[in-house]
């Protein structure tokens, strides 16, 4: 395998990893912002208004609270934030934009909410995960599987899009230094 | 003399028909006592709930009288709802027993839960059955804690219903309801709204539930 297809293979998985990671992370706040009731993925699901964005928050803030780690004030302000925060890092992994940033920031966040769950399943607490919004989805070895494979891939991610910039980088920073070069041996003064 | 033995005779006779119905009055209502009343399941079922059923808001609870989380839920968490959402009419609570395997009394306390409510008393018995968990589950002891809170002559009726077929159905039928919606943890809770019914597992704060069923009421 030549240099130019391993790079252009790692662009690749790169591009499939932060899509998939992207799209987890958008149905994940779809999940907690959806109108409770309506199936998913219906028309229905996607009529967001003020009255059903409250009851889904609140929703999701029982689950919240079912893990017993933070303060009323606390499960409030992540119950309110976390959706959003979720479908904005959503975007930024599935368009690319700022990668380097939002791939370490999902990295962070998986990692808290593994932490989390393993807390939870350890302390022998018998909750819902509400990873994908409200619904009967029990911490589990399974969703502690799940959330492993997440970190790993954010983590791939994360080290992919550093090694990538750093990749784009090196050709303009060598082209520079032979720019410099070349005026330094042109300058007859030199 | 004649008329004094007729007189004496007739006097005899009827102390003796007062003394049998007497005798026959106080039989009966010694048997009442000693008999359990005969109550169904749907009696039974209905004693477990709290409130209307005709409350914008139904919560069916599915716990094991001897979990801690369940004792968690009723302690911080259902007797504020049944004081203030409750007896408000805006909810209707309704308790199904889950005893799990692994708790060796818990079946027993649900027996004697359902017992209780045959007679009426369910809600002072699931007070005190969650209250003195800690000291019942250790020992295996449950009726010394139901003497707190009945009297001697009910506790005699729920000793006996506890054991009759009609009590251990009434909560086979409630374990068998929760196996059917999947349930393998306690405490499970369904908050059914507008036809609409959320599954929540572990025990949730008062603070948290209570916003909870405001955001539901006002919808």
């Amino acid at each position: 395998m030549t240099p130019a297809s391993r790079s252009r293979l790692r662009r690749c998985l790169l591009i499939l990893g932060r899509v998939a990671l992207g799209l987890v992370f958008i149905f994940a706040a779809y999940g907690k912002l959806r109108p409770i009731g309506p199936a998913p993925f219906t028309a229905a699901s996607f009529e967001i208004t003020g009255s059903s964005l409250s009851l889904s928050t609140m929703t999701f803030a029982m689950e919240v609270d079912s893990y017993h780690m933070l303060p009323t004030w606390g499960v409030m302000f992540v119950a309110r934030v976390l959706p959003w925060f979720e479908l904005g890092l959503g975007l930024l992994l599935l368009s690319g934009i700022a990668l380097r940033w939002a791939g370490l920031i999902t990295m962070g966040l998986v990692a808290v909410f593994l932490t989390a769950i393993v807390h939870s399943y350890i302390g022998g607490l018998q909750i819902n995960c509400g990873c994908f919004g409200p619904g009967a989805e029990p911490v589990s070895k399974l969703t502690i599987l799940r959330d492993s494979s997440f970190f790993a891939l954010a983590t791939g991610v994360t080290i992919g899009a550093f090694f990538d910039t750093r990749a784009k980088r090196k050709p303009s920073s060598e082209a520079a230094t032979a720019q410099v070069e070349g005026a330094v041996s042109a300058d007859p003064g030199a | 003399m004649t008329g004094f033995w007729k007189r004496s005779r007739l006097v005899i006779l009827l102390l003796a028909a007062a003394g049998l119905a007497w005798g026959a009055l106080v039989n009966r209502a010694a048997r009442a006592a000693a008999d359990p009343p005969r109550v169904t399941l749907a009696e039974i079922a209905q004693q477990k709930a709290y409130g209307v059923k005709t409350a914008p808001i139904r919560i069916d609870t599915f716990t094991d009288f001897e979990c801690p989380a369940c004792r968690a839920l009723y302690m911080e968490t259902l007797r504020p709802v049944i004081q203030n959402y409750v007896m408000s009419g805006k909810v209707y609570l309704v308790h199904h027993d889950f005893p799990l395997p692994i708790h060796p009394y818990s079946r027993k306390a649900a027996y004697y839960a359902d017992a209780a409510a045959a007679i009426g008393k369910f809600a002072p018995v699931e007070q005190a059955l969650f209250t003195n968990q800690p000291q019942w589950s250790a020992s295996g002891r449950i009726t010394p804690i139901l003497a707190q809170v009945l009297s001697p002559a009910q506790l005699k009726q729920v000793e006996e219903l506890a054991s009759t077929q009609i009590v251990q159905e009434a909560v086979q039928r409630d374990v068998s309801l929760g196996q059917s919606l999947g349930i393998n943890e306690t405490p499970t809770m369904y908050v059914t709204h507008n036809g609409k019914r959320m599954p929540f597992i572990g025990t949730i704060s008062y603070p948290i539930f209570r916003r909870y069923l405001n955001a539901l009421l006002k919808q």
